[in-house]
């Protein structure tokens, strides 16, 4: 399977992907990411089609993301694990509204969405609204969503391990989104976007 | 053959049409207009402050849109409605009700003073010796328990210092006019500390019209009481007008505990458009228990404010398309203080061409510390012509908040079918089983005579829907 890197940024910001062949799509920030909203819809038209997206953001105090995510399905036997996640410093804000279209023809269809947020610093807000559009029966489609700040007792047990507050925090920031991070088949990919992660290891 | 809730469902459409051929001796025009709101009010011989406020609403519905999402409303014509009638005590004879409601009546054990009264035959459900001992009880206690036009005559102070403060008539289309036109529903005062052992049903209230297209219902539970208030039932109810547009406003005092039941089965010529809201104090909790089984088209979002510390909202929902229907319903939970909970949960089933959507909200605002919230929505979509939809919105502005949603859409497994069938069950038996399963979560929560006739009623429906 081969994986291949979006990065939004001053470029694109609606983009249609046709899903022919079995991928992978890793989605983040490019060094010119900005506030703007930006559109990706992956569209499954040919049969038997298996893709992931796996978005990955590490907002900084102030950062705004606003990601509108659309999976279409139009044929059937495909398949599509989506799983977003952002961490949020300081003022950060993230909105993301995802969609699961499944039209009346698209039987076996297997589709999941998932957003998680992690909240680090103060005064953040976040907007997430993960949308099924269900048209037929032989389906199996899920989205869920959570948001939760930086437990106070995983950074204590980190720090009671003789870690700095900072380090612990970036340890559990690191744990976030390492399981996603190791399921990037591509080397070369995954290393690219532990930097636009800003130095997690 | 034993017929099925869908079948007599088109069987009232092709040979009855739900026209009834009764004598109304009080009877407005149809459509809407300032003159009717008046002639609403007069004849009622409301306060002028009651009048003046339904005038207001009648202004804002003319100027106020039709909603641009949700269900389809092409086909309700608001000219096409008598928006106020006195019924006769006599609304038809038993025999112009259709065999197959009276047999369902018979499947689902519905005892034969309700049967008349669900059917339209009876105007008022004369429940005296059930509801006797219940009235001195409720009166030694001092909780009040009448329909709203009486308690515009005895409390009206009471009245007017709760109505429209939750839901005004400027929050949409159909809360304004129900504002304008209501007419019927419950009046609930719950007294400080009392709590009020046995539910409150809605269609024990003795006098006026019981089934009322525009009911308008406040609820006030005072400090540390408690009620379990409920209303409708699951076999079909019949209703004339095409249009139920009522509104529930609950107020929640501190460390007091309200739960509304609401069990809707309206004919499918209905088109039902509710507006529910709820108030929660410090350590309130409220319980919004949902379930839409009937209606041409149901729009439905029980909604707590959560804005006492420690409040705590609960929805428990159930919704059921066949035939075309669509239900589209869900809950709004918005928390406005600290350590305040909120929890949801919706199930849906889908079939026979008919369509479910889960339309929710959960907010939180900049200033609520600590707040637990979790919504939880899953659909069963029972064959190929129906169809599911989730709408989930979480607007979360504080960054201590825990938010979790989740929602599945499926078909049932073939290998759960395949399991039971392998036990000697058939195919729609198989199918009842899983189903009732599913929603037992939410139907475990009902008052037990309501969770038996669920439970049988969805055995009839699978019975007509598989094979």
């Amino acid at each position: 399977m081969k994986t291949q890197l979006i990065e939004l940024g001053g470029g694109e910001r609606n983009e249609v992907i046709k899903c022919v062949e079995d991928m992978q799509y890793v989605v983040t920030a490019s060094k010119n990411f900005s506030d703007e909203e930006y559109n990706l819809n992956f569209v499954f038209e040919t049969k038997d089609v298996n893709a992931s997206v796996f978005g990955l953001f590490n907002l900084g105090k102030d950062d705004v993301l606003k990601l509108n995510l659309r999976v279409d399905h139009k044929v059937r036997g495909t398949s599509c694990h989506a799983d977003v996640r952002a961490v949020l410093l300081e003022n950060a804000f993230s909105q993301f509204l995802g969609k699961i279209v499944v039209d009346k023809c698209a039987v076996k269809t297997r589709s999941e969405l998932n957003n998680k947020t992690l909240v680090v610093g103060n005064n953040t807000k976040s907007i997430s609204s993960p949308v099924l559009n269900i048209n037929t029966d032989d389906v199996i489609c899920s989205h869920g969503s959570t948001t939760g700040r930086i437990s106070d007792e995983e950074i204590y047990y980190l720090q009671s391990r003789g870690l700095s507050e900072k380090q612990s925090i970036d340890v559990v920031k690191q744990g976030f989104f390492e399981d996603l991070l190791r399921e990037v088949i591509d080397e070369k990919i995954r290393n690219e976007v532990l930097i636009r992660l800003e130095g997690l290891l | 053959m034993k017929k099925s809730l869908p079948d007599l469902k088109s069987i009232y459409k092709q040979k009855y049409g739900f026209k009834a051929n009764s004598d109304r001796h009080l009877k407005f025009d149809k459509g809407i207009s300032q003159d009717i709101v008046k002639q609403i009010s007069g004849y009622k011989n409301e306060p002028k402050w009651m009048l003046d406020y339904r005038l207001k609403a009648y202004e804002t519905f003319v100027q106020r849109e039709f909603p641009y999402w949700g269900v389809d409303l092409s086909g309700l014509d608001l000219g096409d409605i008598y928006y106020f009638i006195k019924p006769s005590d006599k609304k038809r004879s038993w025999d112009e009700v259709p065999k197959e409601v009276r047999d369902t009546f018979d499947k689902l054990g519905i005892p034969q003073a309700e049967r008349a009264f669900l059917a339209g035959v009876e105007a008022q459900f004369d429940s005296e010796a059930v509801y006797g001992a219940l009235k001195n009880e409720l009166n030694e206690q001092g909780v009040i328990f009448t329909d709203m036009d009486t308690a515009l005559k005895k409390h009206s102070k009471l009245v007017r210092e709760y109505l429209g403060t939750l839901v005004p008539y400027t929050d949409n289309k159909f809360a304004a006019l129900n504002s304008a036109v209501w007419s019927g529903g419950s009046f609930v005062y719950i007294p400080k500390g009392i709590r009020v052992k046995r539910p409150l049903q809605a269609y024990f209230r003795i006098n006026a019209s019981q089934l009322g297209q525009f009911e308008r219902t406040i609820i006030i539970a005072d400090e540390g009481s408690f009620v379990h208030y409920v209303e409708g039932c699951t076999a079909p109810v019949y209703l004339e007008a095409s249009l139920h547009a009522a509104v529930v406003e609950v107020f929640v005092k501190p460390e007091a505990r309200v739960r509304y039941t609401t069990i809707q089965n309206w004919s499918d010529n209905v088109y039902n458009l509710v507006t529910k809201l709820a108030r929660v104090e410090r350590n309130g909790v409220m319980e919004w228990v949902d379930g839409n089984l009937g209606s041409k088209a149901t729009m439905k979002y029980p909604a707590c404010h959560l804005v006492g510390e420690g409040a705590r909202g609960e929805l428990l929902s159930i919704a059921y398309a066949s035939d075309n229907q669509h239900q589209d319903a869900g809950g709004k939970m918005v928390h406005m203080a600290n350590n305040t909970v909120s929890n949801i949960v919706s199930k849906s089933i889908s079939v026979k061409g008919g369509r479910t959507s889960y339309r929710g909200l959960v907010h939180v605002d900049e200033d609520a510390d600590n707040v637990q919230t979790r919504v939880e929505c899953d659909a069963l979509i029972l064959d190929h012509e129906s169809g599911s939809d989730t709408f989930p919105l979480m607007r979360i502005n504080n960054s201590t908040a825990r938010v979790e949603h989740e929602a599945s859409v499926s078909k049932i497994g073939e290998e759960k079918l395949y399991y039971l069938q392998s036990r000697g069950l058939s195919e729609a038996q198989a199918t009842s089983l899983i189903v009732a399963g599913f929603i037992e979560p939410i139907v475990k929560e009902l008052p037990m005579e309501y969770a038996v006739e669920l439970n049988q009623l969805i055995e009839v429906e699978m019975e007509g829907s598989v094979g």
